[in-house]
């Protein structure tokens, strides 16, 4: 395949076998030989056609070349089976840009234990073995006294890290745990696997912005996600929504007020934790705004860190597939982190903050190969969001309903 | 070298020549091919350098996030983005998003001013030009720019930054009025400026991009040279930026006129 100066467009793509041995014969019938003659089971042509295929698989690797100096093309490099090839990503973000990759996160969430007995029971953290309906399992992270009859709200954390982790509403059970106990996580958690190759794009464009020691908007998105508490444990947070303060003349004043910055950040679960601050002094939405303090915030500036504001949103659907390969926990758990990845306020669209109607058929969708279609009925149009808004699914108020339909 | 000559020196002698040398030719002339797209690959990384194809600036300048300008050549884009890092240095402060303003619109000596809600003006009076900073308001009931911060005499947007970006040639700013023939829609003109679009949208992305967290950015075209000017200008140079500033109207020499000048296009504020 001649190549003179060309375009980048053309450097990417990936000639195929029957391309190089057209090419070949082409090139051969110039230099004189009766290339139209040839039977395709000859050895001429055989040994034609065996290094053709090689050249092709030789142009998947100069494809990496060219793509590996780009954020958006290195991060649309795909391996076999259509997941995210990082390589080529990870040695422009390393090495350009010093953004290493987001590792895989052990999944976190509320869980409530509830005590039969007839007597309180003393929990330490490790005491509670909890399993999913996928078979994974999660530690006790805290304890406490779950009281005879009564319960007691616990944090537990999935023994591996990633989206395994993740379980819908009222799918987690107790596996190993003191007799008498039972349990169920109320709400759903969300595992976060190694961060995909376009956050992590995302994320380099971000660190221009903290190249400046003035407090640009875009830093504070860059250094956001990689807070941690003073401990060094990360605070998971992978979502941020700033506003400026300004005061209009002829309004009343509300905040931020001029010389405020309000940062509002959730994580895959939903809102970051603890109280907005200042002046809360403790808890995550603290730690993130002493981290922040520490990297991208001016002198001058007032920070705020708020929890984001949590939109419960109900799905109602109806999912045909061609064969009964997922369950409605599944399409629940697809959504849940559909709306996990949504930025806080929403994806913008002029001056409007949405949750696209269309990404939850997509999520659906994408689940499984098996399914044919996706009628939802609820929502029936993009939903607005607010600035401070993260979209949360209400399973209590949704309806998920599997048809198979060969 | 190229592996179509290497290949005939490596081969044996009796592949050197006839069927043997053109059939090893053919197969190497790939192989080059392969090489060269390979070297390009490298290349296209690499804004301005000889034989970096034209299509990769676009993917640098994504890259780097420097918007390419509507008139803007390869040269001076190319220049741009092997200066991004450095530029990115000075994001966030008043000169760095005048700057990356100015690059964005520039045909040939854009001129573009800042003026901060209290009470500084900035000027970079042609390309690469230092900053001029003045500091300054007139201690008028009329005045509707912004006065100093600890004792406000006027009103203004506290918090909000606004940037001026001036016509260097007549018209290039043109006003776009709805009516005598333009509709929503037709032609390359967006409402209130004569300019697609995609201009606009973008001086509004790059100043968002390049703003203080703690700024609200609002972004002018001016169809005159002279709109606004001096801070201690003349009565006539008293008109505000927009009607956030003031009530609707001021009085001008016992005349009343409207708040917002009405020679330019005001873009929605960022922040």
């Amino acid at each position: 395949m001649p190549v003179s100066v060309t375009t980048l467009e053309a450097l990417i793509q990936t000639p195929s076998a029957a391309d190089f041995r057209a090419s070949i014969l082409s090139a051969l019938e110039d230099l004189g030989f009766p290339v139209t003659s040839w039977e395709t089971d000859g050895v001429a042509y055989q040994i034609v056609s065996v290094v053709s295929e090689q050249l092709s698989l030789v142009t998947l690797v100069q494809r990496g070349i060219a793509s590996g100096g780009f954020l958006d093309l290195a991060a649309a490099l795909k391996n076999d089976d259509g997941t995210d090839s990082t390589p080529w990503l990870d040695l422009l973000s390393t090495y350009l840009y010093a953004v290493p990759r987001i590792e895989a996160a052990f999944a976190s969430g509320d869980y409530e234990v509830s005590n039969s007995n007839a007597f309180a029971v003393v929990l330490a953290p490790g005491d509670i073995r909890a399993v999913n309906a996928d078979g994974y399992t999660y530690t006790s992270a805290t304890g406490g006294s779950v009281p005879a009859g009564g319960t007691l709200s616990i944090t537990i954390t999935a023994d591996q890290p990633g989206v395994t982790g993740t379980a819908p509403t009222g799918t987690v059970t107790i596996q190993d745990g003191p007799t008498g106990l039972s349990g169920t996580n109320l709400a759903a958690i969300i595992g976060q696997g190694q961060e995909p190759n376009v956050a992590l794009a995302a994320r380099c464009r971000a660190k221009l912005a903290a190249l400046s020691p003035n407090g640009a908007a875009a830093a504070y998105a860059y250094f956001a996600p990689q807070g941690t508490t003073s401990g060094g444990a990360p605070l998971g947070v992978t979502r941020t929504g700033l506003l400026a303060g300004h005061y209009e003349y002829g309004t009343i004043p509300t905040p931020p007020y001029p010389g405020q910055v309000w940062l509002y950040a959730a994580t895959a679960s939903g809102p970051l934790g603890g109280g907005a601050s200042p002046p809360a002094t403790s808890g995550a939405c603290y730690e993130l705004w002493s981290y922040l303090m520490r990297w991208c915030v001016p002198d001058a500036v007032r920070l705020r860190v708020l929890p984001a504001t949590v939109s419960l949103i109900p799905v109602t659907a109806t999912v045909y597939v061609r064969t009964a390969d997922i369950v409605v926990g599944d399409v629940y758990a697809a959504i849940s982190a559909y709306f996990g990845s949504i930025p806080i306020g929403g994806v913008r669209i002029g001056a409007v903050g949405i949750l696209p109607f269309s990404g939850i058929i997509d999520a659906i969708h994408n689940l499984s190969g098996s399914v044919k279609a996706v009628s939802l009925t609820t929502p029936a149009n993009n939903v607005v969001l607010l600035p401070s808004d993260v979209p949360a699914l209400n399973e209590f108020a949704s309806s998920i309903t599997i048809e198979v339909a060969p | 070298m190229s592996f179509r000559d290497e290949i005939r020196t490596i081969s044996p002698p009796w592949l050197q020549d006839g069927y043997g040398e053109r059939l090893l030719y053919a197969l190497a002339l790939q192989v080059d091919a392969i090489a060269e797209a390979a070297r390009q690959g490298v290349r296209a990384r690499a804004p301005g350098a000889e034989g970096t194809p034209s299509d990769a600036l676009l993917q640098i300048g994504r890259d780097r996030l420097i918007v390419r300008g509507k008139y803007e050549s390869n040269a001076t884009y190319s220049a741009r983005l092997t200066r991004a890092f450095e530029a990115w240095q000075r994001a966030a402060s008043l000169e760095g998003m005048m700057r990356a303003l100015q690059s964005l619109l520039r045909d040939a000596d854009t001129q573009v001013r800042a003026i901060t809600w209290w009470a500084l003006w900035a000027l970079i009076p042609s390309w690469e030009a230092p900053v001029a900073y003045e500091w300054g308001w007139q201690d008028a009931w009329s005045w509707g720019w912004p006065g100093p911060g600890d004792n406000p005499p006027t009103y203004w947007d506290w918090g909000q930054v606004y940037v001026v970006i001036y016509p260097t040639t007549p018209g290039q700013w043109e006003q776009a009025t709805l009516g005598a023939g333009l509709t929503l829609g037709s032609g390359a003109w967006s409402v209130g400026v004569a300019e697609p679009p995609e201009v606009v949208q973008a001086a509004r992305l790059v100043a968002d991009q390049w703003r203080s967290a703690a700024t609200r950015v609002r972004v002018i075209i001016s169809w005159t040279s002279d709109w606004p000017s001096h801070p201690l200008g003349a009565a006539s140079t008293y008109q505000q930026a927009d009607e956030t500033w003031a009530t609707n109207h001021t009085v001008v020499g016992g005349t009343a006129v409207p708040s917002r000048y009405l020679g330019a296009a005001y873009l929605d504020p960022v922040g």
